[in-house]
């Protein structure tokens, strides 16, 4: 692997996970107490989870042939809990 | 495909390794230490070696911590004597903002003139979880990443593996000395697995917070400060400027254990108690169960006073979920009376320690094994690994070695002693990274030799300025101090067999490839980029 594609899978690995772990923190956060959960017990539940799920999509960025694919499929997830958490806001 | 994630796994775990395992050792081998913060203590702090008191009053602390503080006081945070530290402290405010700490003889009844040092639960723990970084908080985000580097490369770590099981029980320390150290890796981050995950995740929960202020904006639609309040909820009252007397601070503690333990139906017990705007109307008296000896789960429990009247402002327990949180926080921070565990935590992270400095001095041989590619990127490999491996251990030996060496107003440069103290850790850390960049790989033994005699050098120094030898330290039952010196020999035993070995035999990192491939060896290859 060259050292320009390392830093790209690094870079979508560690920033891109960076922020789908926080959307996904945001999403589950947001729609929990919707369904009755206290605020803060949502949040922490959402953080133990979050972390795990760092880890895997660092693993899965890393692993995937295609990571230009993957990327996409990232940024996808994150806009969408984004979206879908103001919405529920 | 299945080669092709192996191999990407490989590559992850090789360099994300390498890149990350210096700073990953330092966290590891000060969070080992950690385990003991409070017997360190002990040792560096010779005036705090009296027995474990029999009765223990927090109105006596009160008032002895306002004969001692340089003004009216304010706010206490006050810490009772333990299992673990027979001295009580206290964290004291006045009313015209002076800050200063007590360590009290509940016993005697006074203040004890304590050597100035940070030892375990000031620089050694803090080192642990921060680097002593505290400028926009970078350096609890580098332990952070470590952290989450860690649970990803013990995850690609696993998926390298062919025969995981087999990993189990290969160690051939008589084989070539490249597959000793690799068999070494494999042996110890597979027993220990379930530990390492638990204790990197339960260590970055501990300030998710922090680490998560995004999801935290976005689930609270960016208004998080309900969320912090209901997740500390805390009490708190504007100075009335009344006078009042508080009444008793004993009863309302036993009033708040009689309390949880009736909720919970088993002895449930306080640890500290955190008074604000004392001496006045609107005091009030928290009393907290952050780390309970009898339970792993950390702060379960909260009850708050009013200071004049004693009657119950506020009592709180963690919800659900905060509670599972709670339990994660209080394995990590590992406060319970539990020694067994102690020491298996202790062992844990020694192993972690192990896991990592092999890892390195596995990178290093698979790189001289294939003919040395890149002799600068092996020689500064093997500088940052000599530093951050033997190079902290022995910059930590030379922190528990001028603590007895120092006198006890020791002033110089205008630091003062625990100044010095800390100066001497970095100062010896940093020229280990020196050292091992001109000695080269001679530099291991070298250190190692340093590490054998500062260890024996800390016991010595020990006896010498407090009296307390082994024999000494057994027949009064200071087992903290006892313990201290015991593991001080038998690191001083290790390390000087590690050099004796060192020398007689081929080093490990042998400069001749070894002809014969083995045939269990493969994860050797695999682990290494195919570049």
């Amino acid at each position: 692997m060259s050292f320009g594609r390392a830093a790209g899978r690094s870079a979508i690995a560690i920033f891109g996970g960076y922020a789908a772990m926080n959307a996904f923190v945001g999403l589950f956060g947001a729609l929990l107490p919707k369904i009755g959960m206290a605020q803060s017990e949502a949040l922490v539940l959402a953080a133990m989870l979050a972390f795990p799920l760092y880890t895997a999509l660092i693993v899965w960025v890393f692993g995937v042939r295609d990571w230009g694919r993957a990327s996409v499929i990232l940024f996808t997830a994150t806009a969408a809990a984004l979206a879908l958490a103001a919405t529920i806001n | 495909m299945r080669e092709t994630f192996r191999t990407s796994m490989g590559d992850l775990h090789t360099w994300a390794g390498v890149i990350i395992s210096a700073m990953l050792f330092a966290i590891f081998w000060m969070g080992t230490l950690s385990v003991f913060d409070a017997e360190i203590d002990q040792w560096m702090k010779p005036e705090t070696r009296i027995s474990e008191p029999s009765s223990f009053s927090y109105d006596a602390l009160i008032s002895k911590s306002a004969e001692v503080a340089d003004g009216d006081v304010k706010g206490l945070y006050m810490m009772a004597p333990s299992f673990r530290t027979p001295v009580a402290s206290v964290y004291y405010e006045t009313y015209n903002e002076k800050y200063g700490s007590i360590y009290y003889d509940a016993d005697a009844d006074e203040a004890l003139d304590v050597t100035k040092s940070e030892a375990g639960t000031g620089f050694i723990f803090p080192f642990h979880f921060s680097f002593h970084v505290r400028w926009a908080s970078l350096g609890y985000w580098a332990v952070g990443f470590c952290g989450m580097a860690m649970m990803v490369l013990l995850t690609s770590g696993i998926f390298i593996h062919r025969k995981i099981i087999a990993d189990f029980f290969v160690f051939r320390p008589q084989k070539n000395a490249r597959r000793s150290v690799l068999d070494m890796h494999n042996i110890t981050g597979l027993i220990a697995l379930p530990f390492h995950f638990l204790i990197s995740l339960s260590g970055i929960l501990i300030f998710f917070s922090m680490y998560l202020p995004l999801g935290v904006s976005v689930a609270t639609d960016g208004e998080p400060d309900a969320f912090y309040e209901e997740l500390y909820p805390e009490i708190e009252r504007e100075h009335s400027g009344t006078p009042r007397p508080l009444a008793s601070v004993d009863d309302m503690v036993a009033q708040a254990e009689t309390a949880w333990s009736a909720a919970l139906g088993t002895p449930s017990g306080h640890d500290r108690v955190i008074i604000d705007n004392v001496g006045d109307a609107a005091a009030t008296i928290q009393v907290v169960d952050y780390f309970p000896s009898r339970r792993v789960e950390s702060s379960r429990f909260s009850m708050t006073f009013d200071g004049a009247t004693g009657a119950v402002l506020d009592s709180y327990e963690a919800p659900t979920v905060l509670r599972s949180m709670n339990w994660l926080s209080g394995f990590h921070f590992m406060q319970f009376d539990h020694w067994p565990l102690r020491w298996l935590f202790f062992i844990g992270g020694l192993s972690g320690c192990v896991m990592i400095a092999t890892g390195l001095m596995f990178w290093i041989q698979a790189r001289i094994k294939k003919g040395a590619l890149d002799p600068l990127k092996v020689r500064a490999v093997r500088g940052m690994s000599i530093g951050s491996v033997t190079g902290i251990i022995a910059a930590t030996l030379a922190f528990f070695a001028v603590n007895r060496l120092l006198p006890k107003e020791a002033a110089l440069f205008g630091m003062d002693r625990a100044a010095l103290e800390m100066a001497t850790f970095f100062i010896i850390w940093v020229a280990s990274f020196g050292h091992a960049a001109l000695r080269g790989k001679a530099a291991w033994k070298d250190q190692t030799a340093v590490i054998a005699a500062l260890a024996f050098l800390a016991v010595g120094l020990n006896w010498l300025t407090t009296g307390d030898h082994l024999i000494a330290t057994a027949q009064h039952g200071l087992w903290s101090v006892f313990g201290m010196d015991m593991v001080l020999i038998f690191s001083a035993i290790t390390a000087g067999a590690s050099v004796v070995r060192l020398q007689k035999t081929e080093h490990f990192e042998a400069t001749t490839p070894s002809r014969r491939r083995s045939r269990t060896a493969i994860t050797a290859a695999e682990a290494t980029p195919a570049e």
